[in-house]
């Protein structure tokens, strides 16, 4: 435990003496904040055309047209943004030849592991935590349901650790940062996409793929609703990455 | 008698056999636990309204 605390403290340090973070924090907040303007717009707009039609006036609410359409468009946001915390995890320390030392740290490479992925989650938490703001704003003048809020930001945050499982592995396979937040970006993708092809493959293989699909399991999370089976996907999800990761690094004592 | 070149290679093997056979039987056991929990599950419906058709109790399908 120790070992992983060290580890942690040391990335956070690095992290947040980083520009990069500031760099993603200031667009992800940006975008965030634009997505949520334009819903809160559209929201106003509809308030105006539902006096004139009370069938639209029964249906109009914050949740539907607000808050789950902004989670929503974070999940986007952060497949674009996550590349960025994690591609100098392992890849900026082979290129400095920090890994070395790291290595021979009294302290296992599962320890190491786990405090660079705390610490890219704690990162992550801090850089969500900014969008809590508008939400807050919004609740002064209108009544939200916060518990589809709490679990919307599950739903965020399971995401956010299944995207930095995965952006651990790729920069662990590369020393350049810019090919470990390609390769991140293009993985993220690709399991954002691959439920797509449900509708050409056969039925087995069309559940098969939408299972897989990372953004598939947001969707309950969104809606209020905690799901048990999208709990376990994404926490399965966490722990194969990070287990993939940690075999990896284990092949420095035999590859060439 | 083999050569350390040899032996190098067939190391590397193993090693590499090892390392693919340790993530297949992880991706397995993935794979089951993703299964059970498919068939028990739960639902918390935590939206003030309970507006979801489902609330606390397990589901079976």
């Amino acid at each position: 435990m120790r070992g992983i605390m060290a580890v942690f403290k040391k990335e956070i340090t690095i992290a947040f003496s980083s520009p990069i973070f500031y760099a993603a924090t200031f667009i992800f907040l940006v975008v965030s904040g634009y997505f949520f303007y334009t819903n809160a717009i559209i929201y106003t707009i509809r308030s105006f055309q539902a006096g004139q039609n009370p069938f639209l006036a029964e249906r109009l609410n914050l949740s539907d047209f607000v808050v789950k359409p902004f989670f929503g468009d974070m999940a986007i946001v952060l497949l674009l943004m996550v590349p960025l915390l994690t591609m100098r995890s392992y890849a900026e320390e082979k290129k400095m030849g920090t890994i070395e030392l790291l290595f021979t740290y009294p302290i296992s490479d599962g320890a190491a592991l786990a405090g660079k992925f705390a610490a890219s989650v704690f990162t992550f938490l801090t850089m969500l935590a900014g969008t809590l703001l508008p939400l807050i704003l919004l609740e002064t003048f209108a009544h939200l349901d916060w518990g589809l809020i709490g679990s919307g930001y599950l739903g965020i945050v399971l995401l956010g650790a299944s995207f930095i499982a995965l952006g651990l592995f790729t920069s662990s396979l590369t020393e350049n940062q810019i090919i470990a937040a390609v390769l991140s970006f293009g993985a993220f993708l690709l399991f954002w996409v691959i439920g797509w092809a449900k509708s050409f493959a056969g039925p087995t293989l069309g559940s098969i793929l939408e299972h897989i699909s990372i953004v598939v399991h947001l969707d309950s999370f969104v809606k209020g609703l905690i799901d048990s089976r999208d709990l376990v996907f994404y926490l399965v999800f966490i722990f194969f990455w990070l287990f993939v990761t940690l075999r990896f690094l284990n092949t420095r004592f035999w590859r060439g | 008698m083999e050569k350390p070149a040899q032996r190098m290679t067939l190391f590397r093997l193993k090693a590499s056999s090892n390392m693919t056979a340790a993530i297949l039987l992880i991706l397995v056991l993935a794979v089951v636990i993703t299964l059970l929990s498919n068939r028990h599950y739960f639902r918390w419906d935590l939206t003030a309204s309970e507006s979801t058709p489902f609330r606390t109790k397990p589901c079976r399908p």
